[in-house]
């Protein structure tokens, strides 16, 4: 069965990299780039998977991530935090505002394999 | 602070400071407590003075009703000692109306009649006329119109009637007379007889008293006419008037003190005074209040004295450390402020920190990313080992721009500590696993010893661990030979709840003139890591620190061409 899974991040090439590790084999994988688009998207379908970059213009990742937590439609999606932010104070605040996972850039094939077995 | 560069008086200048000291906490402590000893000491000089004064005054008082006690006793005698002669002339009088002063003169001559302190003895006969003396020369005199005649021409209730003092006129001399009426075989009215003697008699005895220039002694009639009057050293003539004012307790009670300013002179005195017995009289002695507290006012001056010098030598130390105190104030400030901008450079330091690390991963993360990927998926040898190049490269540098921040957090003190239960020998294997790849170039043994004694999960920083380990096999796998041998073994050491880690290789070993450097942060083996092996210089110092951390201790041995053995003890935590 193939899974969904939304990309957001502002950065091309971030953004492109889950997709081209993941492949289209297993994974149907869509990109935006900031958190209007991806609200609008996630308006019109349910994802598996939401990797959700943290700073990101306008609307931050966090707030997305409440977003969605917020939304009854939207319950049951994994919400995975793709950030650089990598100190421990930072990942713990993201971690306790609803996020299921985190991903630590840079990121390695092992490591997003993992996350989605 | 409060600086003024163009203060005109050093005055000015105290006082400006002292109102800047005063804001500083420490120094408004210290002069709250000043202000209160200076408080201390000045009530208790108060209380202190205040009860000498009052000791003082009741002592002065004692001594003015023993004086008044004497004054009457004397008075009495001499009262009664007069009336035995006025006793022994009336009856002579009324057993012969014409009696004559030499039928008397053995009385006097022999000494039966004391006429020492005698002025002068008489007789006035019922119209007033002075008809018997024992003058010399006695004038002719009518004495109708003196008190004492017109108050016996009634009978006496008293006997003895005390005149005021005056100006005798037979005598010629200050006088104070007592008299007697004398009566004819029926009870009327004979005339009067007198003894008149020196009023000094009374109060010379208080001469030898120092009752001082404003002390008095007095007798008085109840009905307050004067009787004698001794102010300082002078008997007061008081044949003219002399009304005495005291309050109206004295006719009320036998003997008691009082304070007036409304006798005699106006001066503010403390009197004590005793009422003459069978008389209508009133001893009355006084001293000055002022006097009476004059010692208290010395000991007042003393009291007070001290504490004013208290006060100065206190203000004295104050004012000449004002400076001191407000260096010290100002340190103070000083201190606050520079640890309000400690703490703000830190803040902004941490936040550089973080904006560096995401800074520099957002970039790494599409370098690794896309290597990794090409390196895995193309089928060219030659588009496959340059990604990889850039793979391994690029996961190198991220391993120093994570040690470079790891470093400076620890060294910041900003790296807390996260203790969790973890399974060890678990995450031992797990660090292995992730350097076995490294070990197949050079054909190294990578071996892990593990000890059965040692708790299966244990409590303390797990990332930490793993970060000294995948540091020390880092280095052990860099300066091992082809061929060589990686041992990993750890023991428990019950007696003091740790893991001891010994991390050994056959290496190429330090040097022993480099022992000493080892843990040195940018130190580098020039000959050994930075020409033949590389390296940042971080990795040992890093290790220390975390090592240092976690509350353990790092050591090693290490020979040229034998190689290195690092060991160290992590604590097991306590789970809070």
């Amino acid at each position: 069965m193939i899974k969904s899974v939304l990309v957001v991040d502002d950065d091309l090439a971030n953004r492109m990299l889950p997709g081209l590790i993941l492949g289209t084999e297993k994974y149907q994988v869509s990109e935006c780039a900031d958190g209007t688009q991806a609200l609008k998207l996630l308006s019109e379908k349910k994802y598996d998977y939401v990797l959700l970059d943290i700073s990101l213009p306008k609307i931050s990742g966090i707030e997305i991530c409440k977003i969605i937590r917020a939304n009854r439609e939207l319950l049951g999606m994994k919400v995975i935090a793709y950030t650089a932010h990598a100190m421990k104070a930072q990942t713990k605040e993201i971690l306790s505002s609803g996020f299921d996972d985190i991903l630590i850039k840079p990121i390695n094939r092992q490591d997003l394999m993992t996350l989605f077995q | 602070m409060i600086r003024l560069k163009t203060e005109k008086t050093n005055i000015k200048k105290f006082l400006f400071e002292l109102i800047h000291l005063m804001s500083q906490t420490k120094v408004r402590f210290l002069m709250c407590f000043t202000t209160l000893l200076l408080l201390a000491i000045w009530c208790g000089a108060y209380v202190t003075v205040n009860a000498d004064q009052q000791l003082l005054l009741r002592k002065g008082i004692l001594n003015l009703q023993n004086l008044t006690k004497s004054f009457k006793a004397h008075t009495e005698q001499t009262i009664y000692t007069s009336d035995q002669v006025l006793r022994i002339i009336k009856y002579q009088r009324e057993k012969r109306s014409d009696l004559k002063y030499k039928e008397l003169k053995d009385y006097f001559d022999r000494g039966v009649i004391d006429t020492r302190f005698i002025n002068q003895i008489g007789i006035i006969d019922p119209l007033g006329d002075y008809v018997f003396s024992n003058l010399t020369n006695p004038p002719r005199v009518n004495l109708a119109d003196r008190e004492h005649f017109k108050i016996h021409k009634e009978p006496y209730p008293y006997g003895v009637f005390v005149s005021k003092s005056l100006i005798g006129r037979a005598s010629k001399k200050l006088s104070i007379q007592l008299t007697r009426r004398i009566e004819d075989a029926q009870g009327n009215f004979a005339g009067v007889t007198v003894v008149s003697f020196n009023p000094n008699y009374l109060t010379d005895f208080y001469k030898s008293i120092d009752l001082g220039e404003k002390g008095v002694v007095a007798l008085v009639g109840l009905d307050h006419t004067a009787r004698v009057i001794q102010i300082g050293n002078q008997v007061v003539n008081t044949q003219e008037g002399g009304v005495v004012d005291f309050p109206s307790e004295v006719k009320d009670n036998m003997e008691g003190t009082f304070t007036s300013n409304r006798l005699f002179d106006g001066v503010n005195r403390v009197y004590a005074f005793e009422r003459i017995s069978n008389q209508p009289l009133v001893t009355i002695v006084g001293q000055p209040v002022d006097l009476l507290s004059e010692d208290s006012n010395w000991h007042k001056i003393i009291f007070y004295s001290i504490a004013l010098l208290i006060t100065l030598i206190t203000l004295g130390f104050l004012i000449t450390n004002v400076e001191y105190l407000n260096r010290l104030a100002g340190l103070n400030l000083d201190l606050i402020k520079s640890n309000h901008e400690v703490k703000q450079a830190n803040k902004h330091k941490s936040e550089f920190l973080s904006s560096i690390s995401h800074e520099l991963r957002t970039p790494l993360n599409g370098i690794i990313g896309y290597a990794e990927y090409i390196h895995y998926t193309s089928k060219e040898p030659m588009i496959q080992f340059p990604a990889q190049i850039i793979d391994e490269s690029s996961r190198h540098l991220l391993k120093l721009v994570n040690m470079l921040l790891d470093l400076t957090q620890v060294e910041s003190g900003r790296m807390v500590l996260q203790n969790e239960i973890f399974n060890m020998t678990q995450v031992i294997e797990d660090v292995i696993q992730t350097h076995r790849s490294r070990t197949f170039s050079k054909n190294l043994k990578l071996t892990f010893e593990n000890d059965e004694h040692c708790p299966d999960l244990v409590c303390m920083d797990e990332l930490n661990l793993r970060r000294i380990l995948n540091n020390l096999l880092d280095n052990a796998i860099k300066f091992s030979k082809q061929d060589g041998e990686i041992t990993l073994s750890i023991h428990y050491l019950r007696d003091i709840d740790s893991i001891y880690f010994a991390i050994k290789d056959n290496g190429h070993g330090i040097p022993e003139d480099m022992h000493a450097h080892v843990f040195e942060k940018f130190w580098q083996n020039e000959e050994f890591i930075t020409r033949v092996h590389g390296g940042s210089g971080m990795g040992l110092a890093l290790t220390q620190k975390l090592v240092t951390l976690m509350g353990g201790e790092i050591k090693f041995n290490s020979s040229q061409n034998v190689g290195s053995t690092f060991y160290f003890t992590i604590p097991i935590k306590k789970l809070d």
